[in-house]
């Protein structure tokens, strides 16, 4: 996550490396990332993710507010093969806060 | 017999076509409880078996969102209809085919305080464990609600678990003194004819002396039956009674809490200190549980930790409700008796029975703001429930059987939302003010103006604090506490 911890109400960078067992970078994925709250019901925010090369995939969003996120990075592989990768995101604070 | 006659110029909901025809099928009920029967279980089962993040759980989703929201929003537009279809009584009833009650519930234990412990230990239990993010805990939650109605209601004869236990019925009961509809007698005469109260006692076979058709299971004698506390709208009533004479009726929301005419199953009501600290609960509870959502929350409970070098939760929070359910109630209701009794001399009613008249008006602000927060959640989230389906869907067969999930869909803004909830407070704060006046008018009718003015203040105080939370920003909190 870029910055670290990540900020309320400004951007933050999700960025993942997939690669297999054999260590090479997968590439192909179709890859989005969610931000969802604790509290369900809360407007999620969702990106879809860009590969950058070499198993990288990058995605842009912004927490929108305080409190306890996890994301999930979820998609199918260049082989329909399903992944979910789930972050906690624990006291996200604004800028200050 | 003291009920009053049926207003003509009111509806009767039971004479309308379809609705009354559906409302008289004798499984209308049953009708009406099996798609909750079918949703709980669908709660149950993804709540123990499927993804254990709250916003792609179903467990979490229906009752965080739907459930509570359409609950209130029901109880507002129609009455306690979710009584009526709750998916525990056909459990119950199942049960009880196996397994007669034969006791009693104890005298002792007759009257809201059990039922008011349970219901701040459930709002507690929700804020302490973060229950809206824990979908295994909430179907867990759900599973015990169930056993628990099973248990006491095949022990206990009547509606026990309802009348005396339930704190879901008990939050219901007193939200739905807000309702547009009550059931009530049509012709009080018929009633003095009457000589079998199948409303109350049942109808049973003449000659096996079986019970074909229940009665009121929470002792409401329908002809002198006053207003909807405590009545989970069954419509046993309008099926046992042999001469069609129950109506379903049209009436002003809130206006049964200026009734002081006794009550069947309750008495009356500026006697009953239980009913009045339940509409009290009822109305801080809803700042209370609001607020807990926002940051300044989050912030009081770090400061309140540091002063008192306390690193868990439950303290801090077992302080908080304390403050906010017993010590400022106590204190603001306490005051506001004292002056109305300072500015009305002669006033013959003890402090405590000043206050208790006096705290049913603060119900319909209370509703207002339970109303705006759970309003929030259903308005902002509705959508959620179709990419979590089309999620457990993925779940349970393996492939996108309902589509790819939709997570974009969600509901409204926050932002656009805000001032529907700003409304829902005000509304709920225009009928406070009214009834404040109203109970005024009724005991001081010499000096209502001066009566009014600590309780006018009380309600306005509460009103500033619910506009306050509402503009907070949210803090939606699960796993930290400290750090």
């Amino acid at each position: 996550m870029e910055p670290s911890p990540p900020l309320a109400g400004s951007d933050v960078v999700a960025r993942i490396i997939l690669r297999d067992r054999a260590n090479k970078p997968i590439v192909g994925a179709k890859l989005h990332v969610e931000g969802q709250m604790s509290h369900p019901g809360m407007t999620p925010v969702v990106s879809d993710m860009i590969e950058r090369g070499d198993g990288l995939y990058e995605a842009r969003l912004r927490l929108t507010m305080e409190g306890d996120w996890t994301l999930v990075v979820a998609g199918e592989l260049h082989d329909g093969a399903r992944i979910t990768k789930q972050l906690d995101l624990a006291g996200v604070r604004r800028a200050g806060g | 017999m003291s009920g009053a006659p049926v207003d003509k110029n009111r509806v009767d909901l039971l004479r309308l076509p379809l609705i009354g025809s559906f409302l008289h099928w004798r499984h209308a009920r049953l009708a009406l409880q099996l798609p909750l029967l079918a949703l709980a279980s669908a709660v149950v089962l993804h709540g123990l078996l499927g993804p254990q993040l709250a916003p792609r759980n179903l467990s979490t989703v229906l009752t965080s969102i739907h459930w509570r929201g359409l609950l209130i929003v029901a109880l507002l537009a129609i009455g306690n209809l979710f009584c009526t279809a709750c998916p525990m009584m056909l459990v119950r009833d199942t049960g009880r085919r196996i397994y007669h009650p034969a006791r009693r519930w104890p005298r002792w234990l007759r009257g809201k305080w059990l039922a008011i412990v349970l219901l701040v230990a459930v709002l507690f239990a929700y804020e302490l464990f973060d229950l809206w993010s824990l979908p295994r805990a909430t179907a867990g939650l759900v599973l015990g609600y169930f056993a628990l109605a099973l248990i006491v209601d095949v022990v206990f004869a009547g509606a026990s678990f309802c009348k005396y236990l339930c704190p879901i019925g008990q939050f219901n009961f007193m939200a739905s003194t807000m309702s547009p509809t009550e059931l009530h007698v049509r012709d009080v005469s018929t009633c003095r004819a009457c000589r079998t109260a199948d409303c109350i006692k049942g109808r049973y076979e003449v000659k096996t002396a079986h019970l074909v058709q229940r009665g009121c299971e929470l002792g409401l004698f329908l002809p002198v039956k006053v207003g909807n506390i405590d009545c989970t709208m069954c419509l046993d009533c309008v099926h046992a009674c042999p001469s069609d004479n129950i109506a379903l009726t049209t009436r002003v929301p809130g206006s049964e809490l200026l009734e002081t005419r006794r009550r069947s199953g309750l008495g009356r009501l500026d006697q009953r200190s239980d009913l009045a600290v339940l509409a009290v609960v009822f109305t801080f509870a809803a700042l209370v549980n609001a607020f807990a959502m926002t940051s300044p929350a989050f912030a009081a409970e770090q400061q309140l930790a540091a002063v008192l070098h306390v690193r868990s939760e439950a303290p801090i929070l077992a302080l908080i409700f304390f403050i906010g359910l017993g010590l400022a109630p106590a204190l603001l209701l306490g005051a506001a008796g004292v002056v109305t009794r300072g500015l009305t001399p002669g006033e013959p009613a003890l402090l405590r029975h000043t206050i208790v008249r006096y705290a049913f008006a603060l119900v319909p602000v209370g509703f207002g703001i339970w109303l705006a927060h759970y309003g929030f959640h259903l308005l902002t989230g509705v959508a959620t429930v179709v990419p979590v389906a089309q999620s457990a869907a993925i779940d349970v067969f393996g492939r996108a059987a309902l589509g790819e999930p939709l997570w974009r869909w969600v509901g409204m803004q926050p932002g656009t939302v805000l001032p529907i909830q700003l409304g829902f407070v005000l509304l709920g704060a225009a009928g406070s003010f009214g009834l404040v006046h109203a109970t005024s008018l009724r005991d001081h009718p010499s000096t209502p103006g001066r009566a009014s003015i600590p309780w006018l203040a009380l309600v306005a105080l509460l009103t500033t604090t619910a506009l306050w939370i509402l503009s907070q920003p949210m803090d939606m909190r699960a796993v930290s506490f400290i750090g």
